[in-house]
């Protein structure tokens, strides 16, 4: 049976897990530990098997094989309504026949908490949430982000072991998006749960949890912090998917070291970082973020030792915060570069058409082996 | 009706456009003509001269306007033991077709089987064969010479027939057979539009399959069922022909006596009478459904 003390998180974990629907496998051999009071995400394109994961977890999957624990207690066969989670769905799933109040009472009630207990906690959820005095109100009577919240309400009142949350912030707009993922963040640690939250969105991801998960056709491509799968991603894969990246082609010229050079296609030799296996001569991606380029103006002092390539500001995005200039650099090619409106932008420095000079740290740029998406970088 | 030159604000509206407004204007009433003219025929009319008749002393050669026959018909016994067995049928019937229709509606909204076709063929089949001759397949498995008592026989279980084919259950029986449909496709058009989420997000919460089904998808389809028991109702309220052929004379309901009344004693105001007490008792589950679906919509 699933540790049924209350306010203690337990764990979760996952062992070669996999699941196929008919001759399609959503999940193949997922093995996943995830710590006590822990906040994860499992972060991926749809199809790639991280909400079908989740419903394993949540027993609303029966997988076909490998084996899932709750605390120590292994819950392969058990029943969703006996493994005491609490789930925040996509679509929230409110009970439209029910009232507020009624449904963060629905999970008490099939406790056997009732009366003035029962309206005690409700109340204390529904505060928590910052819904207080909205009991009698119908779901349909409610915002998205209200019903979000009384569907978290209703996952935490009934103080589950793990609370999973299936994209959650989905619905909202973006602005609401943002205070909710601060807020969810605020509640799970005031519970002190154990969270498990599926999403595609990299920056929700990053943002929401302590760990984050990276799936690719119903395998694990990656896990770590969330700096980790941001700077150091694993694979081409990762790296496109936790944000925007300048892609250059090229080949090694010198490795056999953590840094080493790349000569690009376009004719540059330029600095990067490289992961052991990867062999002068071999075809490889140079991924650089455009936050990890500078861009100074050509008469201007370079910020960084290192290699300053000469190139023309073609094209900026000014973004309020920051603009993106886009770079035409002989030899290398478009380069992004992001740059923070530190000096009001309308200074003008870095004009469209003014000589620049862009360049990065040399760990800054990863290379991957082309065609290769199990290729490592550098770590 | 007319919004799409409405907006104009021309200070002179060419003729062009006024002949565009007329034929918008037009248009609806065009489309709703025939339904109008068939409902005012085909129910209005007749209900309106059935009342007419009802209030006359006598018909034809009416002398002066009363109540007295609805006081017949609402007072003599013989009449009130039909009105309430009229109305304890079609309550029985709505019941039980409830009852045997949810899970059958059930499985042709949840099912991913590839039965699940064929069953839906099965639900719909009855609807495509005359009721007359569902009557006479039920007469030929019920009748005192028919497959059960046959079979009863031949394994020694009886001496005598059982008469199964003259109760008032042998027409539940048939009444339950031909509009099990109604009441099945009504349920299961509901099932079928409710999120899974619900149920699961309900187990989830801790709540067993049959807590789940009691405390969320019941309540969340009583709207069908409710749709499936106006319509299995009414239909069961008015029936003539399957009390007469499966109760063999003996289950009599206001439809026959109205047809008694009016044909064969020609005794038209009384048997108008009744007619307009079948009707409003008609209206008023009608009225009670709306009542219920307005609450229920609220939501």
């Amino acid at each position: 049976m699933v540790d049924q003390i209350r306010g203690e998180p337990v764990g979760v974990e996952l062992t070669r897990v996999a699941k196929s629907y008919g001759a399609v496998p959503a999940v193949r051999g997922v093995s996943l530990a995830i710590e006590p009071g822990e906040i994860v995400s499992l972060l991926g394109p749809s199809g790639c098997g991280k909400t079908t994961t989740l419903r394993i977890v949540a027993g609303l999957e029966r997988p076909d094989a490998g084996e899932i624990r709750i605390g120590r207690a292994l819950v392969n066969t058990l029943p969703p309504w006996k493994r005491n989670i609490g789930m925040v769905f996509q679509s929230y799933a409110l009970f439209p026949h029910m009232t507020v109040a009624e449904n963060v009472a629905f999970g008490l009630r099939m406790r056997g908490v009732a009366g003035a207990t029962m309206d005690q906690e409700v109340a204390a959820a529904l505060a928590q949430v910052r819904l207080g005095g909205f009991g009698e109100r119908r779901p349909s009577e409610l915002s998205g982000g209200q019903r979000q919240r009384v569907a978290l309400a209703r996952a935490i009142v009934t103080r589950p072991s793990v609370l999973l949350l299936d994209e959650p912030l989905a619905a909202l707009d973006r602005q609401l998006r943002e205070s909710m993922q601060i807020e969810i963040r605020e509640i799970q640690r005031a519970v002190g749960i154990t969270a498990i939250f599926v999403t595609h969105d990299q920056e929700e991801a990053l943002t929401l949890s302590d760990r984050v998960v990276v799936m690719e056709d119903g395998r694990i491509v990656q896990s770590g912090t969330p700096a980790e799968i941001y700077e150091r991603p694993r694979t081409r894969f990762v790296s496109d998917f936790v944000g925007f990246s300048n892609v250059l082609d090229g080949r090694v010229a010198e490795g056999g070291r953590e840094l080493g050079t790349v000569t690009l296609t376009a004719g540059r030799l330029v600095p990067v970082s490289l992961a052991p296996d990867i062999a002068p001569g071999d075809e490889v991606d140079v991924v650089v973020r455009p936050e990890k380029v500078w861009v100074a103006a050509a008469h201007e002092a370079v910020p960084t030792a290192g290699h300053a390539f000469p190139g023309t500001i073609t094209h900026s995005v000014y973004m309020g915060a920051l603009t993106y200039h886009h770079v035409a650099v002989e030899g290398v090619g478009r380069v992004v570069a992001m740059v923070p409106n530190v000096e009001p932008a309308t200074s003008g420095t870095l004009a469209v058409g003014s000589a620049v000079l862009v360049g990065w740290r040399p760990e800054s740029a990863l290379a991957f082996r082309r065609n290769d998406p199990g290729a490592r970088a550098a770590s | 009706m007319s919004t799409a030159v409405s907006g104009s604000t021309d200070a002179v509206p060419m003729a062009s456009q006024r002949r565009v407004r007329d034929v918008s204007r037009l248009m609806p009433l065009a489309l709703l003509a025939p339904g109008i003219v068939v409902i005012g025929l085909g129910l209005v009319w007749p209900i309106a001269a059935m009342l007419a008749v009802s209030l006359q002393d006598k018909f034809p050669d009416a002398t002066r306007v009363t109540l007295e026959h609805y006081g017949t018909v609402l007072s003599d016994p013989y009449f009130l033991r039909i009105i309430g067995r009229t109305f304890a049928l079609a309550t029985v019937v709505t019941v039980i077709a409830a009852l045997v229709g949810y899970p059958v509606a059930w499985y042709l909204a949840r099912s991913n089987s590839r039965w699940k076709h064929l069953v839906f063929l099965g639900v719909i089949a009855p609807l495509m064969v005359s009721i007359i001759v569902r009557m006479i397949g039920w007469t030929i498995i019920l009748g005192n010479e028919g497959l059960i008592n046959a079979v009863l026989r031949a394994l020694g279980a009886i001496d005598e027939p059982l008469r199964l084919m003259q109760g008032f259950w042998s027409v539940v029986l048939g009444l339950v057979h031909i509009l099990l449909p109604f009441m099945i496709l009504s349920i299961a058009a509901v099932l079928g539009k409710i999120d899974r989420s619900y149920a699961e997000a309900a187990n989830i919460l801790g709540a067993n399959p049959v807590r789940t089904f009691l405390s969320v998808t019941l309540p969340l389809s009583v709207q069908g069922i409710a749709s499936g028991s106006v319509i299995v109702f009414c239909i069961s309220v008015g029936v003539f022909v399957t009390p007469i052929m499966l109760g063999r004379g003996q289950v009599a309901v206001l439809a026959i006596t109205i047809q008694e009344q009016m044909v064969v004693l020609v005794d038209w105001p009384t048997g108008a009478a009744a007619a307009m007490v079948l009707t409003a008792g008609t209206l008023v589950v009608l009225g009670l459904y709306g009542m219920f679906i307005r609450r229920h919509a609220r939501r």
